[in-house]
């Protein structure tokens, strides 16, 4: 084995992590070795263990995503959409580790549990900042429309919902985040 | 190997279609194998390809499913909601195919074939009846709208929602489809 500039351990390093996405949303969790992932890269699985620990350890890295919302507090109703749609476009079309666990969530309890988690520490107390009241209710039907789009738009294709440009979405999703959020509550 | 008669064939056949909807529904359409199908079945793999062919074949027969949504046009607008929910759950909760079919289309562009397919001869025609105007935009926000809730609810089992009982998702779902489908275009 020759020795690894740091530049090359880089490159390994990125090369490691979109071979583990491109796993573990074909094959989910459970049945991702880390044995195939380095065989995917043609380093030895010692070498990813040595940089990135567990199955656990590559996991949570190679799915890790930022999504980074705005201050929700005071904003006007009829501009939440236009602030949160933006953030969350780039989430869905722009970043394969939100799509690699998204995909990963549909058939494994470990990913599912770790978008959960995100959900709960990343996107629920920015949201929180919106609502008058019912805040679980609020954020859990609005979180299930965040993720029918992503899953409709960017990972399933081909729907209706698709051929809409960002603009035309945008529209007509405004008033379904306005209810959810801050519209009155339902009787 | 014995000789099945007929009536012993149809229930493998039946046998076989059940067992394929739970593989798939847990394990998604690409690590589900024709050999795990046939041994939880406890039949041999080329009896389920001499029943239905390959697994893309088996997997469109499982997943060959039938939303019953009626027929909307005429209907009050405030009624659509209360009309299309129940349909809704009973697609979510008593059919294991359709989540199979959910599951599977996330990573399998067969499946996903199979989904799209679904939602444009069976959910869009009937949706298309209750809007007044924009239908691709109504449409295609409220299919969005319908699949969030069935991968969150039932699949991620994301505690916020899927702790909610079903009448109060009713109730806070009802707003979003009656703005989605009849409400002003915005």
């Amino acid at each position: 084995m020759v020795t690894k500039r740091p530049r090359d351990a880089a490159q390994t390093r990125a090369d490691i992590l979109s071979a583990a996405r491109r796993r573990f949303a074909t094959e989910g969790f459970e049945r991702t070795t880390l044995r195939a992932i380095a065989a995917d890269v043609g380093v030895d699985a010692a070498l990813v263990i040595r940089y990135f620990g567990s199955k656990q350890d590559l996991f949570a890295t190679a799915t890790e995503f930022v999504i980074a919302l705005p201050d929700l507090t005071g904003a006007e109703p009829d501009h939440i959409a236009d602030m949160l749609l933006p953030r969350y476009f780039a989430v869905w079309e722009d970043d394969h580790s939100f799509l690699a666990l998204l995909r990963a969530a549909m058939t494994s309890r470990v990913a599912a549990d770790t978008l959960n988690e995100t959900l709960a520490t990343h996107v629920a107390p920015t949201l929180a900042a919106a609502t008058p009241d019912n805040q679980q209710q609020r954020i859990a039907l609005t979180d299930a429309f965040v993720i029918g789009l992503a899953a409709t738009r960017s990972v399933i294709g081909d729907l209706p919902v698709g051929s809409l440009s960002r603009e035309e979405l945008s529209r007509w999703a405004a008033p379904v985040f306005r209810q959810l959020l801050v519209g009155p509550a339902p009787s | 190997m014995s000789v099945t008669r007929p009536r012993n064939a149809s229930q493998t056949r039946a046998d076989i279609l059940s067992a394929a909807r739970r593989r798939f529904g847990a394990e998604g359409y690409e690590r589900t194998t024709l050999r795990a199908v046939a041994a939880d079945v406890g039949v041999d793999a080329a009896l389920v390809i001499r029943y239905f062919g390959s697994k893309q074949d088996l997997f469109a027969a499982a997943a060959d499913f039938s939303i019953d949504l009626p027929d909307m046009s005429g209907v009050d607008p405030d009624e659509v909601a209360g009309i299309l929910l129940p349909r809704f759950f009973a697609v979510w909760e008593e059919d294991e195919t359709f989540l199979a079919l959910l599951r599977a289309a996330m990573t399998s562009p067969v499946a996903a074939d199979t989904l799209r397919r679904v939602f444009a001869q069976q959910v869009a025609p009937k949706l298309i009846t209750a809007t007044p105007d924009n239908p691709i935009q109504r449409i295609g926000l409220m299919g969005a709208f319908v699949i969030g809730l069935a991968t969150t609810r039932y699949v991620l089992e994301n505690p916020p929602i899927a702790t909610l009982s079903r009448e109060e998702l009713t109730r806070w779902a009802a707003p979003v489809i009656h703005q989605l489908l009849v409400g002003p275009a915005p």
